[in-house]
Protein backbone atom coordinates (compact mmCIF):
# COMPACT_ATOMS: atom_id res chain seq x y z
CA UNK A 1 0.00 0.00 0.00
CA UNK A 2 1.45 3.18 -1.43
CA UNK A 3 1.25 6.51 0.82
CA UNK A 4 2.55 9.89 -0.11
CA UNK A 5 4.78 10.20 2.88
CA UNK A 6 4.13 13.76 3.37
CA UNK A 7 0.08 12.77 3.92
CA UNK A 8 1.05 10.08 5.74
CA UNK A 9 3.18 12.05 8.16
CA UNK A 10 0.92 14.80 8.05
CA UNK A 11 -2.40 12.39 8.26
CA UNK A 12 -1.08 9.91 11.79
CA UNK A 13 -0.13 13.69 13.31
CA UNK A 14 -3.65 14.50 12.45
CA UNK A 15 -5.08 11.16 13.80
CA UNK A 16 -2.60 10.93 16.83
CA UNK A 17 -3.44 13.98 18.37
CA UNK A 18 -7.24 13.03 17.69
CA UNK A 19 -7.08 9.50 19.58
CA UNK A 20 -4.03 10.40 21.97
CA UNK A 21 -1.43 8.25 20.35
CA UNK A 22 2.57 9.01 19.47
CA UNK A 23 2.50 9.74 16.26
CA UNK A 24 5.27 6.95 15.20
CA UNK A 25 2.46 4.34 15.97
CA UNK A 26 -0.39 5.71 13.71
CA UNK A 27 2.33 6.18 10.86
CA UNK A 28 3.19 2.10 11.43
CA UNK A 29 -0.96 1.24 11.51
CA UNK A 30 -1.21 3.47 7.85
CA UNK A 31 1.81 1.67 6.97
CA UNK A 32 0.48 -1.73 7.75
CA UNK A 33 -3.13 -1.42 7.37
CA UNK A 34 -4.09 1.17 5.55
CA UNK A 35 -6.32 4.66 6.55
CA UNK A 36 -9.99 3.22 6.46
CA UNK A 37 -8.21 -0.01 8.15
CA UNK A 38 -6.51 1.52 10.88
CA UNK A 39 -9.50 3.85 11.91
CA UNK A 40 -11.60 1.51 12.52
CA UNK A 41 -8.73 -0.11 14.71
CA UNK A 42 -8.20 3.19 16.87
CA UNK A 43 -12.34 3.39 17.22
CA UNK A 44 -11.77 -0.20 18.31
CA UNK A 45 -9.28 0.47 20.69
CA UNK A 46 -11.66 3.17 22.41
CA UNK A 47 -14.50 0.94 23.05
CA UNK A 48 -12.47 -1.32 25.40
CA UNK A 49 -12.74 -4.93 26.15
CA UNK A 50 -14.68 -7.26 28.63
CA UNK A 51 -12.46 -9.28 30.69
CA UNK A 52 -13.21 -12.89 30.05
CA UNK A 53 -13.62 -15.44 32.64
CA UNK A 54 -12.15 -19.51 32.43
CA UNK A 55 -13.67 -21.84 34.11
CA UNK A 56 -11.56 -24.26 36.00
CA UNK A 57 -13.11 -27.64 34.68
CA UNK A 58 -10.49 -29.15 37.46
CA UNK A 59 -12.85 -27.98 39.94
CA UNK A 60 -16.05 -26.85 38.48
CA UNK A 61 -18.79 -27.53 35.78
CA UNK A 62 -19.21 -24.21 33.34
CA UNK A 63 -22.88 -24.47 33.17
CA UNK A 64 -22.90 -24.44 37.11
CA UNK A 65 -20.51 -21.50 37.08
CA UNK A 66 -22.53 -19.56 34.77
CA UNK A 67 -25.76 -20.25 36.76
CA UNK A 68 -24.03 -19.66 40.09
CA UNK A 69 -22.25 -16.11 39.13
CA UNK A 70 -25.54 -15.40 37.08
CA UNK A 71 -27.32 -16.11 40.40
CA UNK A 72 -24.94 -13.43 42.06
CA UNK A 73 -26.07 -10.44 39.19
CA UNK A 74 -23.28 -11.38 36.90
CA UNK A 75 -23.92 -10.82 33.59
CA UNK A 76 -21.69 -13.38 31.34
CA UNK A 77 -22.11 -14.48 27.27
CA UNK A 78 -20.54 -17.75 26.38
CA UNK A 79 -17.14 -16.68 24.32
CA UNK A 80 -16.91 -17.68 20.95
CA UNK A 81 -13.48 -19.39 21.44
CA UNK A 82 -14.30 -21.65 24.03
CA UNK A 83 -17.46 -23.20 25.68
CA UNK A 84 -15.79 -23.25 29.03
CA UNK A 85 -14.93 -19.06 29.04
CA UNK A 86 -17.75 -16.26 29.46
CA UNK A 87 -17.19 -12.94 28.23
CA UNK A 88 -18.05 -10.78 31.51
CA UNK A 89 -20.69 -8.27 30.31
CA UNK A 90 -21.10 -6.47 33.46
CA UNK A 91 -20.40 -7.58 37.21
CA UNK A 92 -21.89 -5.22 40.20
CA UNK A 93 -18.77 -5.78 42.32
CA UNK A 94 -15.11 -7.09 41.84
CA UNK A 95 -15.48 -10.99 40.95
CA UNK A 96 -12.73 -11.70 42.87
CA UNK A 97 -14.41 -11.32 45.71
CA UNK A 98 -17.21 -13.89 45.36
CA UNK A 99 -16.38 -17.51 47.00
CA UNK A 100 -16.91 -19.05 43.10
CA UNK A 101 -13.47 -17.33 42.57
CA UNK A 102 -11.77 -17.80 45.98
CA UNK A 103 -12.48 -21.69 45.81
CA UNK A 104 -10.66 -21.73 41.86
CA UNK A 105 -13.91 -22.38 40.16
CA UNK A 106 -12.39 -19.57 37.20
CA UNK A 107 -10.01 -17.45 36.57
CA UNK A 108 -9.93 -13.95 35.20
CA UNK A 109 -8.26 -13.06 31.97
CA UNK A 110 -7.90 -9.44 30.82
CA UNK A 111 -9.13 -10.40 27.28
CA UNK A 112 -9.87 -13.31 25.45
CA UNK A 113 -6.73 -13.23 23.00
CA UNK A 114 -4.99 -15.18 25.79
CA UNK A 115 -7.22 -17.83 25.94
CA UNK A 116 -6.10 -19.17 22.76
CA UNK A 117 -1.93 -20.01 22.92
CA UNK A 118 -2.67 -23.13 25.34
CA UNK A 119 -5.75 -24.17 22.92
CA UNK A 120 -3.44 -23.71 19.83
CA UNK A 121 -0.57 -25.71 21.63
CA UNK A 122 -3.31 -28.56 23.03
CA UNK A 123 -1.03 -30.53 25.52
CA UNK A 124 -2.37 -34.01 26.05
CA UNK A 125 -2.39 -35.40 29.70
CA UNK A 126 1.06 -36.85 29.25
CA UNK A 127 3.12 -34.71 28.11
CA UNK A 128 6.35 -32.46 29.24
CA UNK A 129 5.25 -28.87 28.37
CA UNK A 130 7.68 -25.63 28.88
CA UNK A 131 5.87 -22.63 29.67
CA UNK A 132 8.47 -19.65 28.87
CA UNK A 133 6.96 -16.75 30.42
CA UNK A 134 4.61 -18.24 33.37
CA UNK A 135 3.67 -15.67 35.16
CA UNK A 136 1.20 -14.68 36.53
CA UNK A 137 0.17 -18.05 35.84
CA UNK A 138 -3.68 -17.59 33.15
CA UNK A 139 -1.79 -19.64 30.57
CA UNK A 140 -0.07 -22.27 33.37
CA UNK A 141 -3.16 -22.96 34.18
CA UNK A 142 -5.05 -23.42 31.72
CA UNK A 143 -2.66 -25.86 29.93
CA UNK A 144 -2.85 -27.72 33.57
CA UNK A 145 -6.33 -28.04 32.70
CA UNK A 146 -6.16 -28.99 29.36
CA UNK A 147 -3.97 -31.77 30.86
CA UNK A 148 -6.65 -32.97 33.35
CA UNK A 149 -3.92 -32.07 35.97
CA UNK A 150 -1.50 -34.85 34.68
CA UNK A 151 1.89 -35.01 32.90
CA UNK A 152 4.57 -32.26 33.46
CA UNK A 153 4.72 -28.29 33.32
CA UNK A 154 7.87 -26.52 34.05
CA UNK A 155 6.78 -23.11 34.66
CA UNK A 156 9.49 -20.58 34.39
CA UNK A 157 9.43 -16.92 35.20
CA UNK A 158 12.25 -14.53 36.03
CA UNK A 159 10.13 -11.85 38.59
CA UNK A 160 10.08 -13.27 42.09
CA UNK A 161 7.05 -10.79 42.59
CA UNK A 162 5.24 -12.36 39.61
CA UNK A 163 6.68 -15.89 40.96
CA UNK A 164 4.67 -15.27 43.70
CA UNK A 165 1.53 -14.55 42.06
CA UNK A 166 2.02 -17.63 39.77
CA UNK A 167 2.34 -19.81 43.12
CA UNK A 168 -1.16 -18.26 44.82
CA UNK A 169 -3.06 -18.43 41.28
CA UNK A 170 -1.88 -22.34 40.82
CA UNK A 171 -2.63 -23.04 44.34
CA UNK A 172 -5.90 -21.58 44.75
CA UNK A 173 -6.96 -23.19 41.12
CA UNK A 174 -5.69 -26.62 42.59
CA UNK A 175 -2.76 -27.32 40.35
CA UNK A 176 -0.48 -29.99 41.01
CA UNK A 177 0.86 -31.05 38.01
CA UNK A 178 3.62 -28.19 37.87
CA UNK A 179 7.71 -27.10 38.72
CA UNK A 180 7.85 -23.74 38.56
CA UNK A 181 11.62 -21.91 38.16
CA UNK A 182 12.63 -18.95 38.87
CA UNK A 183 15.38 -17.91 35.77
CA UNK A 184 15.91 -16.32 32.88
CA UNK A 185 14.09 -18.27 30.68
CA UNK A 186 16.65 -17.36 28.07
CA UNK A 187 18.82 -20.16 29.69
CA UNK A 188 16.10 -23.08 30.38
CA UNK A 189 18.15 -25.12 27.85
CA UNK A 190 20.58 -25.91 30.79
CA UNK A 191 17.94 -27.36 32.52
CA UNK A 192 18.92 -30.18 29.91
CA UNK A 193 15.18 -30.96 29.28
CA UNK A 194 13.46 -32.03 25.85
CA UNK A 195 9.86 -30.62 25.67
CA UNK A 196 6.93 -32.44 23.08
CA UNK A 197 4.76 -28.90 23.92
CA UNK A 198 6.43 -25.72 24.60
CA UNK A 199 4.42 -22.14 24.69
CA UNK A 200 6.13 -18.90 24.67
CA UNK A 201 3.96 -16.37 25.47
CA UNK A 202 6.72 -13.93 24.90
CA UNK A 203 6.58 -10.30 26.89
CA UNK A 204 5.87 -8.06 24.28
CA UNK A 205 5.65 -3.53 23.91
CA UNK A 206 2.07 -4.68 24.18
CA UNK A 207 1.24 -3.02 21.41
CA UNK A 208 -2.39 -4.85 21.40
CA UNK A 209 -3.42 -4.33 25.04
CA UNK A 210 -4.39 -0.72 23.69
CA UNK A 211 -8.44 -1.27 24.30
CA UNK A 212 -7.59 -2.84 27.93
CA UNK A 213 -4.79 -0.45 28.85
CA UNK A 214 -4.67 3.15 27.24
CA UNK A 215 -1.59 4.47 29.05
CA UNK A 216 0.06 2.29 26.07
CA UNK A 217 -1.12 4.95 23.33
CA UNK A 218 2.13 6.82 24.65
CA UNK A 219 4.41 4.69 26.88
CA UNK A 220 6.24 2.64 24.09
CA UNK A 221 8.79 3.87 21.83
CA UNK A 222 10.23 2.25 19.01
CA UNK A 223 13.20 1.70 20.55
CA UNK A 224 10.88 -0.26 23.11
CA UNK A 225 9.89 -2.36 19.82
CA UNK A 226 13.50 -3.21 18.92
CA UNK A 227 14.29 -3.89 22.68
CA UNK A 228 11.61 -6.66 22.51
CA UNK A 229 11.76 -8.20 19.31
CA UNK A 230 15.64 -8.80 20.48
CA UNK A 231 14.58 -10.84 23.71
CA UNK A 232 11.78 -12.33 21.80
CA UNK A 233 14.73 -13.77 19.58
CA UNK A 234 16.73 -14.92 22.51
CA UNK A 235 13.82 -16.17 24.11
CA UNK A 236 12.66 -18.29 21.21
CA UNK A 237 15.93 -19.47 19.95
CA UNK A 238 16.56 -20.57 24.04
CA UNK A 239 12.56 -22.46 23.88
CA UNK A 240 13.80 -24.39 20.11
CA UNK A 241 16.75 -25.62 22.23
CA UNK A 242 14.63 -28.13 24.50
CA UNK A 243 12.05 -29.05 21.95
CA UNK A 244 12.08 -32.74 20.70
CA UNK A 245 12.53 -33.27 16.98
CA UNK A 246 8.52 -33.53 16.18
CA UNK A 247 7.60 -30.61 19.28
CA UNK A 248 5.98 -28.22 18.50
CA UNK A 249 5.93 -24.34 19.91
CA UNK A 250 3.14 -21.61 20.13
CA UNK A 251 4.61 -18.43 19.86
CA UNK A 252 2.42 -15.43 21.01
CA UNK A 253 2.54 -11.85 21.80
CA UNK A 254 -0.53 -9.17 22.91
CA UNK A 255 1.39 -7.06 20.45
CA UNK A 256 0.87 -6.33 16.38
CA UNK A 257 4.22 -5.17 15.31
CA UNK A 258 5.63 -7.18 12.86
CA UNK A 259 9.04 -7.12 14.36
CA UNK A 260 7.89 -8.52 17.59
CA UNK A 261 6.25 -11.25 15.80
CA UNK A 262 6.67 -12.11 11.86
CA UNK A 263 9.75 -10.78 11.85
CA UNK A 264 10.96 -13.07 15.03
CA UNK A 265 9.54 -16.29 13.18
CA UNK A 266 11.30 -15.68 10.00
CA UNK A 267 14.45 -15.44 11.67
CA UNK A 268 14.14 -18.56 13.47
CA UNK A 269 12.57 -20.18 10.02
CA UNK A 270 16.18 -18.85 8.41
CA UNK A 271 18.56 -20.69 11.74
CA UNK A 272 16.46 -24.12 12.43
CA UNK A 273 14.71 -26.97 10.72
CA UNK A 274 10.97 -25.58 11.83
CA UNK A 275 8.01 -25.56 9.52
CA UNK A 276 5.16 -22.99 10.60
CA UNK A 277 2.01 -25.35 10.93
CA UNK A 278 -1.41 -24.22 9.77
CA UNK A 279 -3.98 -22.78 12.47
CA UNK A 280 -7.26 -23.27 12.45
CA UNK A 281 -8.44 -20.51 14.03
CA UNK A 282 -10.61 -17.01 13.32
CA UNK A 283 -7.95 -14.33 12.44
CA UNK A 284 -5.97 -12.80 10.09
CA UNK A 285 -3.38 -14.85 8.58
CA UNK A 286 0.48 -13.57 9.72
CA UNK A 287 2.37 -11.13 6.97
CA UNK A 288 4.30 -12.37 4.69
CA UNK A 289 5.78 -8.84 3.26
CA UNK A 290 6.32 -5.48 6.49
CA UNK A 291 7.40 -2.41 6.13
CA UNK A 292 9.58 -3.69 2.58
CA UNK A 293 10.79 -6.99 3.94
CA UNK A 294 9.74 -10.15 2.16
CA UNK A 295 9.07 -12.79 4.84
CA UNK A 296 8.80 -16.20 4.56
CA UNK A 297 5.47 -17.39 2.97
CA UNK A 298 4.52 -20.01 5.40
CA UNK A 299 4.08 -16.87 8.04
CA UNK A 300 0.83 -17.00 6.23
CA UNK A 301 -0.66 -19.66 8.42
CA UNK A 302 0.19 -17.45 11.78
CA UNK A 303 -2.88 -15.97 13.01
CA UNK A 304 -3.21 -11.92 13.70
CA UNK A 305 -6.29 -10.89 15.96
CA UNK A 306 -7.30 -6.97 16.12
CA UNK A 307 -9.60 -5.94 18.12
CA UNK A 308 -11.90 -4.04 15.61
CA UNK A 309 -12.09 -7.23 13.37
CA UNK A 310 -12.24 -10.36 15.86
CA UNK A 311 -13.12 -8.02 19.25
CA UNK A 312 -9.69 -9.11 21.03
CA UNK A 313 -7.00 -7.72 22.25
CA UNK A 314 -4.59 -7.17 19.32
CA UNK A 315 -2.89 -10.37 19.25
CA UNK A 316 -0.33 -12.59 16.96
CA UNK A 317 0.07 -16.59 17.43
CA UNK A 318 2.23 -19.08 15.78
CA UNK A 319 2.92 -22.83 16.11
CA UNK A 320 6.19 -24.13 15.00
CA UNK A 321 7.00 -27.77 14.64
CA UNK A 322 11.19 -28.53 15.10
CA UNK A 323 11.42 -31.55 11.56
CA UNK A 324 14.58 -32.52 12.71
CA UNK A 325 16.63 -33.08 16.03
CA UNK A 326 18.98 -30.09 16.47
CA UNK A 327 22.44 -30.18 18.46
CA UNK A 328 22.60 -28.07 21.40
CA UNK A 329 25.70 -25.76 21.71
CA UNK B 1 22.06 -17.91 43.02
CA UNK B 2 19.36 -17.23 46.27
CA UNK B 3 16.14 -18.74 45.69
CA UNK B 4 13.19 -17.13 48.15
CA UNK B 5 10.11 -18.56 48.76
CA UNK B 6 7.45 -16.95 50.58
CA UNK B 7 7.52 -13.12 51.76
CA UNK B 8 10.84 -12.87 54.35
CA UNK B 9 13.38 -15.76 53.40
CA UNK B 10 16.18 -15.40 52.96
CA UNK B 11 17.97 -18.76 52.94
CA UNK B 12 18.04 -20.88 49.35
CA UNK B 13 15.27 -23.42 49.57
CA UNK B 14 16.05 -27.07 49.29
CA UNK B 15 13.77 -29.45 48.03
CA UNK B 16 14.40 -32.96 49.44
CA UNK B 17 12.17 -36.14 50.56
CA UNK B 18 11.15 -36.57 54.00
CA UNK B 19 13.14 -38.12 56.05
CA UNK B 20 11.78 -40.84 58.86
CA UNK B 21 11.33 -38.60 61.08
CA UNK B 22 8.99 -36.17 59.47
CA UNK B 23 7.17 -38.66 57.53
CA UNK B 24 6.09 -39.86 61.12
CA UNK B 25 4.96 -36.55 62.61
CA UNK B 26 3.16 -35.83 59.65
CA UNK B 27 1.11 -39.33 59.72
CA UNK B 28 0.89 -39.24 63.56
CA UNK B 29 -0.71 -34.99 63.18
CA UNK B 30 -3.26 -36.49 60.55
CA UNK B 31 -4.20 -39.13 62.47
CA UNK B 32 -4.76 -37.33 65.95
CA UNK B 33 -5.95 -34.23 63.92
CA UNK B 34 -8.49 -35.72 61.67
CA UNK B 35 -8.59 -39.28 62.50
CA UNK B 36 -7.45 -40.01 59.23
CA UNK B 37 -3.89 -42.21 57.31
CA UNK B 38 -3.99 -39.48 54.74
CA UNK B 39 -0.27 -39.52 54.43
CA UNK B 40 -0.15 -43.24 54.35
CA UNK B 41 -2.97 -42.93 51.89
CA UNK B 42 -1.44 -40.36 49.90
CA UNK B 43 1.48 -42.59 49.99
CA UNK B 44 0.08 -46.03 49.15
CA UNK B 45 -2.83 -45.23 47.34
CA UNK B 46 -2.08 -42.64 45.03
CA UNK B 47 1.09 -42.03 42.86
CA UNK B 48 2.42 -39.00 44.98
CA UNK B 49 5.28 -38.18 47.11
CA UNK B 50 5.77 -35.70 49.24
CA UNK B 51 8.55 -33.31 49.37
CA UNK B 52 9.98 -30.52 51.83
CA UNK B 53 10.89 -27.09 50.67
CA UNK B 54 13.48 -26.36 53.40
CA UNK B 55 15.16 -22.80 53.66
CA UNK B 56 13.63 -20.36 56.65
CA UNK B 57 10.37 -22.43 56.70
CA UNK B 58 9.70 -26.35 55.86
CA UNK B 59 7.02 -26.34 53.39
CA UNK B 60 5.59 -29.57 52.42
CA UNK B 61 4.17 -30.02 49.24
CA UNK B 62 2.34 -32.99 47.20
CA UNK B 63 3.90 -33.98 44.13
CA UNK B 64 2.96 -36.33 41.62
CA UNK B 65 5.50 -39.12 40.67
CA UNK B 66 6.18 -38.00 37.08
CA UNK B 67 7.11 -34.40 38.40
CA UNK B 68 9.15 -35.69 40.78
CA UNK B 69 11.10 -37.86 38.20
CA UNK B 70 11.04 -33.94 36.57
CA UNK B 71 12.26 -32.34 39.78
CA UNK B 72 14.95 -34.93 39.91
CA UNK B 73 16.19 -34.48 36.36
CA UNK B 74 16.60 -30.72 37.04
CA UNK B 75 16.95 -30.48 40.78
CA UNK B 76 20.89 -30.61 40.27
CA UNK B 77 20.90 -27.36 38.14
CA UNK B 78 17.91 -25.57 39.50
CA UNK B 79 15.90 -25.91 42.35
CA UNK B 80 12.43 -24.81 41.93
CA UNK B 81 10.16 -22.10 43.30
CA UNK B 82 7.62 -24.43 44.50
CA UNK B 83 6.21 -27.14 42.95
CA UNK B 84 3.19 -29.72 42.83
CA UNK B 85 0.77 -28.82 45.95
CA UNK B 86 1.02 -26.84 48.88
CA UNK B 87 0.01 -29.06 51.66
CA UNK B 88 1.30 -27.33 54.89
CA UNK B 89 4.37 -25.90 56.88
CA UNK B 90 5.97 -27.82 59.53
CA UNK B 91 6.65 -25.82 62.37
CA UNK B 92 7.79 -26.37 65.91
CA UNK B 93 6.33 -29.89 66.84
CA UNK B 94 3.05 -28.81 64.81
CA UNK B 95 1.76 -28.64 61.28
CA UNK B 96 -0.28 -25.61 60.03
CA UNK B 97 -2.52 -26.99 57.10
CA UNK B 98 -2.66 -24.61 54.09
CA UNK B 99 -5.52 -23.93 52.12
CA UNK B 100 -5.11 -26.73 49.67
CA UNK B 101 -4.15 -28.72 52.26
CA UNK B 102 -7.68 -28.15 53.73
CA UNK B 103 -9.28 -28.78 50.21
CA UNK B 104 -7.57 -32.31 50.43
CA UNK B 105 -8.49 -33.40 53.70
CA UNK B 106 -11.68 -32.65 52.64
CA UNK B 107 -12.31 -34.81 50.00
CA UNK B 108 -9.74 -37.87 51.85
CA UNK B 109 -10.83 -37.69 55.27
CA UNK B 110 -14.18 -38.15 57.18
CA UNK B 111 -13.93 -36.63 60.40
CA UNK B 112 -13.77 -33.20 62.13
CA UNK B 113 -15.31 -31.22 59.70
CA UNK B 114 -18.42 -28.49 59.56
CA UNK B 115 -20.44 -27.55 56.95
CA UNK B 116 -21.93 -23.65 57.11
CA UNK B 117 -24.93 -21.73 55.29
CA UNK B 118 -24.03 -20.02 52.34
CA UNK B 119 -23.99 -17.09 54.26
CA UNK B 120 -21.44 -18.52 56.82
CA UNK B 121 -19.75 -19.39 53.77
CA UNK B 122 -19.50 -15.59 52.73
CA UNK B 123 -18.76 -14.21 56.11
CA UNK B 124 -15.91 -17.09 57.15
CA UNK B 125 -14.06 -15.84 53.39
CA UNK B 126 -14.36 -12.44 54.73
CA UNK B 127 -12.15 -13.15 57.38
CA UNK B 128 -14.79 -13.84 60.34
CA UNK B 129 -14.77 -16.52 62.92
CA UNK B 130 -18.28 -19.01 62.64
CA UNK B 131 -21.55 -18.43 64.50
CA UNK B 132 -23.34 -20.91 65.74
CA UNK B 133 -26.09 -20.30 63.36
CA UNK B 134 -24.29 -20.10 60.22
CA UNK B 135 -23.52 -24.18 61.04
CA UNK B 136 -26.08 -26.08 58.98
CA UNK B 137 -24.03 -29.96 59.66
CA UNK B 138 -20.78 -31.08 61.91
CA UNK B 139 -18.87 -34.30 62.75
CA UNK B 140 -20.59 -35.12 66.16
CA UNK B 141 -17.34 -36.20 67.21
CA UNK B 142 -15.84 -32.58 67.28
CA UNK B 143 -14.79 -31.45 70.81
CA UNK B 144 -14.37 -27.86 71.66
CA UNK B 145 -10.44 -27.45 70.94
CA UNK B 146 -10.59 -29.82 67.87
CA UNK B 147 -9.16 -27.98 64.63
CA UNK B 148 -11.94 -28.45 62.12
CA UNK B 149 -12.02 -28.02 57.87
CA UNK B 150 -14.78 -25.28 57.35
CA UNK B 151 -16.76 -26.80 54.07
CA UNK B 152 -19.91 -25.07 52.23
CA UNK B 153 -22.84 -27.41 51.58
CA UNK B 154 -21.35 -28.53 48.09
CA UNK B 155 -18.36 -29.97 50.37
CA UNK B 156 -15.65 -27.61 49.15
CA UNK B 157 -12.96 -26.72 51.87
CA UNK B 158 -13.22 -23.01 52.58
CA UNK B 159 -10.36 -22.99 55.04
CA UNK B 160 -9.53 -24.21 59.28
CA UNK B 161 -10.61 -23.60 62.03
CA UNK B 162 -10.36 -23.96 65.69
CA UNK B 163 -13.45 -25.37 67.70
CA UNK B 164 -13.79 -22.71 71.07
CA UNK B 165 -17.22 -23.74 72.16
CA UNK B 166 -19.55 -26.87 72.58
CA UNK B 167 -21.47 -26.93 69.42
CA UNK B 168 -24.72 -28.56 71.15
CA UNK B 169 -25.55 -26.10 73.80
CA UNK B 170 -24.14 -22.91 72.11
CA UNK B 171 -27.09 -20.28 71.10
CA UNK B 172 -27.28 -19.26 67.77
CA UNK B 173 -24.86 -15.66 67.88
CA UNK B 174 -22.24 -17.75 70.08
CA UNK B 175 -18.80 -18.00 68.05
CA UNK B 176 -18.31 -21.45 68.05
CA UNK B 177 -15.06 -21.71 66.10
CA UNK B 178 -12.04 -19.08 65.33
CA UNK B 179 -11.41 -18.32 62.29
CA UNK B 180 -7.55 -19.95 61.65
CA UNK B 181 -7.47 -19.79 57.73
CA UNK B 182 -9.84 -18.93 54.89
CA UNK B 183 -9.59 -18.91 51.48
CA UNK B 184 -9.99 -15.13 51.47
CA UNK B 185 -6.78 -15.15 51.85
CA UNK B 186 -6.00 -15.44 48.14
CA UNK B 187 -7.45 -12.22 47.80
CA UNK B 188 -6.63 -10.19 50.48
CA UNK B 189 -2.62 -12.29 50.12
CA UNK B 190 -2.26 -14.16 47.54
CA UNK B 191 -1.17 -11.07 44.79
Amino acid sequence: MRMNRNYLSEKANELAKKYGYLPYIIERYLLLFGERETLSLLEANERGLNPVIRCNTLRADPSDLYNSLSARGVRLRVSKWVDYAFEVLNAPFSLASTPEYLLGHFYIHRGPATLLPPIVLMPEPGDVVIDMAAAPGGKTSHLAQIMKNKGVIIAIDIDKRRMKSLRSNLSRLGIENVIAIRMDARRVYELGLKANKILLDAPCSGEGLIPIDKSRKKSRTLEDIKYCSKLQEELLRSAIKCLEEGGEIVYSTCSIAPEENEFVIDKMLKEFPLKVVRIDLDGDPGFTEAFGMKLDKSLRHARRLYPHKHLTEGFFICKLRLEERIRVR
Amino acid sequence: MQIEIGGKDTRPIVFRLLNEGEMEFLKKWFKRTFNCDLVKNILEGSKKQLLVGEGERKEIFLVPKNVFSVFKQISSVRMPFFLGLFLGELTKGDFKLSLEGAYVVAKKCKKKWIIVSDKGEILFLYGRDIMRGSIIKWDPSIRKGDRVVIMNRGGEALGVGRVVKGLKKAKNTDIVVKNLIDRGWYLRKGG
